[in-house]
């Protein structure tokens, strides 16, 4: 551990290669340092998103327009913005990359909580992943197929296609807040010793459960707050999604960082 | 039973329904009836939050946050209701 | 960590407040000393609701000041006395709910349960009322997307709706509680303090949006 690849090199040359070096992985590099980059992925997810969608690019976080906007001003929309609507939709995919480590990470972390039990909160916080990264995926496809050919597209379907995608972005809302629920009361069921999350962490994941419901409303309203335009709809869910996100990424960190949810304990009422 | 229903709350209880009545009779016409409903509605919500929520003997960056709230609100409804 | 029942007045908070370990903070001591009711995750909860509903209160005030005149005429259409009913009904529903909390607390067995069922009680009166007035209106024409005034209306007591609708369920939880407390049985005082405080918050957003939405003028 520590040596410089020309130190090594040296000793290959003059043993012959017969030197075991300490694990054969690349130098520097841990188990640790890996998770604690996996817990990154949640900031990394967020920023990526957030920069595809604002309105240097794909310009729906804000949303340039709204659901009563005529087809011709969605379809001019798109034909003033196409190259930059087609490069947020390309950062946006590559952002959704980040989105499932985040949360497979925290599976991970709780699994512990359910030793001695089998682990359905575990694998429902998995089955989440897959639902919510599946969302945020065909949420990036959307936004790629409606400016493939925007400029002779007719309006009124680039307008309903151009629906579709708000659809995307807001409306699955309570899948993701029964993950949050889970994840929550894994964390409250966790009695061992040294918990892998302060029990205030899951009251966090109970708020986003509820506060992010109001979007998913967004489907009965063309206008006023609840449209998928207005602050119910968008910009309070998006707040307290990107918080919940960042915030449990930053809590993995620091446990991890501190080892907790790494030792082999199990809970101490594992029958409980 | 005397000995649960006899403790501040009921108190509180009563000031409450009593602040109920006044601001449903004071005039809401104008700025004047607006402050008076107003007022008394967050001075209700503080009450609620400092007794029946039990934070007047919690940590005091629960009780500043519940006060926070109150001003915030009081003031912003307030405010808009002069600019409309 | 499992919660204690409530760490006594004068404790720096060691277990309230802090994230892992039990230290607490340097020089925070005179903002944390106190006891935390419930546990001090439920404050996030609580006091992150009561955020959207500073952002629903700023929303309609904004939309108002665009369209005074149809917000005051809107306003005259409501059901004032119901409204006015339904803030008493949450009034005595949180005062039952502290009173059975405080029967559990002081171990009188019969009235833990009997305060839990009025407040319960009280919880399905309101819901009782939102369906005697959302039908009215509905009936009469009146619908969340007829104007500006009437959408936020509807959206403000939906929301809140759906918060007595969950508390309502907290109530059925709290009354579980208050039943196991008369049988003996070892409860979590904890968790009844959780779900009463919901319960307030309920009331205490209800106590704004009745003068915000039927006094106003």
């Amino acid at each position: 551990m520590g040596m410089t690849n020309a130190a090594t090199e040296n000793i290959l040359f003059s043993t012959g290669g017969a030197t075991r070096l300490s694990t054969g992985s690349p130098v520097g590099l841990t188990l640790k340092k890996t998770h604690i980059w996996a817990a990154w992925t949640g900031w990394i997810f967020t920023a990526g998103f957030l920069i595809a969608v604002c309105p240097l690019f794909a310009w729906t976080i804000p949303p340039y327009m709204g659901p009563s906007a005529s087809a011709m001003e969605v379809k001019q929309f798109y034909l003033d913005h196409l190259f930059q609507i087609r490069v947020g939709a390309f950062i946006g995919m590559a952002a959704s990359a980040f989105y499932y480590p985040w949360g497979a990470a925290i599976a991970a972390m709780l699994r512990r909580v359910e030793n001695g039990r089998p682990p359905i909160l575990t694998y429902t916080q998995l089955g989440a992943v897959g639902v919510a990264v599946f969302n945020s995926v065909l949420y990036f496809f959307w936004m790629a197929y409606c400016a493939f050919r925007a400029d002779t597209m007719d309006a009124e379907m680039l307008r309903s296609l151009n629906d579709f995608q708000y659809i995307l972005l807001e409306f699955e809302v309570f899948p993701l807040s029964l993950w949050a629920i889970t994840i929550g009361l894994a964390i409250l069921l966790d009695k061992s010793e040294h918990p892998v999350f302060p029990r205030w962490v899951a009251w966090v994941n109970f708020w986003f459960a509820g506060l992010v419901m109001t979007g998913q409303f967004m489907i009965f309203f063309k206008k006023g707050p609840m449209a998928w335009n207005g602050l119910l709809a968008v910009y309070w869910p998006a707040f307290v999604f990107f918080f919940w996100i960042c915030a449990m990424s930053s809590f993995m960190i620091k446990a991890l960082k501190r080892e907790y949810g790494v030792r082999q304990e199990a809970s101490t009422e594992a029958y409980a | 039973m005397g000995a649960i229903v006899r403790s501040g709350v009921s108190v509180v209880y009563l000031v409450l329904v009593v602040m109920t009545a006044v601001s449903w009779s004071a005039a809401s016409q104008g700025f004047t009836g607006t402050f008076v409903i107003m007022t008394v509605g967050f001075g209700k919500a503080f009450l609620i939050g400092l007794f029946f929520m039990e934070l007047l003997h919690a940590p005091r960056v629960l009780q500043g946050l519940l006060g926070l709230w109150c001003v915030a609100c009081w003031a912003g409804i307030l405010a808009f209701y002069m600019a409309g | 960590m499992s919660v204690a029942a409530g760490s006594s007045i004068g404790k720096t908070g060691g277990e309230s407040l802090e994230t892992w370990n039990n230290e607490p903070k340097k020089g925070a001591t005179w903002l944390r000393r106190g006891r935390v009711p419930g546990e001090p995750g439920l404050w996030i909860l609580i006091f992150g609701d009561m955020a959207l509903f500073l952002l629903l209160f700023g929303g309609f005030m904004i939309e108002r000041a665009k369209e005074v005149d149809l917000f005051r005429r809107c306003s005259d259409t409501l059901h004032l006395n119901i409204g006015l009913v339904n803030t008493v009904i949450l009034l005595t529903s949180s005062i039952a709910v502290a009173l059975a909390v405080r029967a559990v607390r002081i171990k009188t067995k019969t009235w833990g349960p009997i305060f839990a069922w009025l407040a319960l009680l009280c919880g399905l009166a309101f819901l009782f009322n939102k369906y005697l007035e959302w039908g009215d209106l509905i009936r009469g024409g009146i619908i969340p997307t007829t104007n500006n005034f009437y959408l936020w209306y509807f959206i403000m007591t939906g929301v809140h709706l759906a918060h007595v609708l969950i508390g309502t369920c907290v109530l059925v939880y709290i009354l579980r509680l208050t039943r196991r407390a008369h049988l003996d049985q070892a409860v979590s005082i904890a968790g009844l303090e959780c779900g009463a405080s919901y319960w307030h918050m309920v009331d205490l957003l209800w106590v704004i949006l009745f003068p915000l939405l039927y006094l106003m003028r």
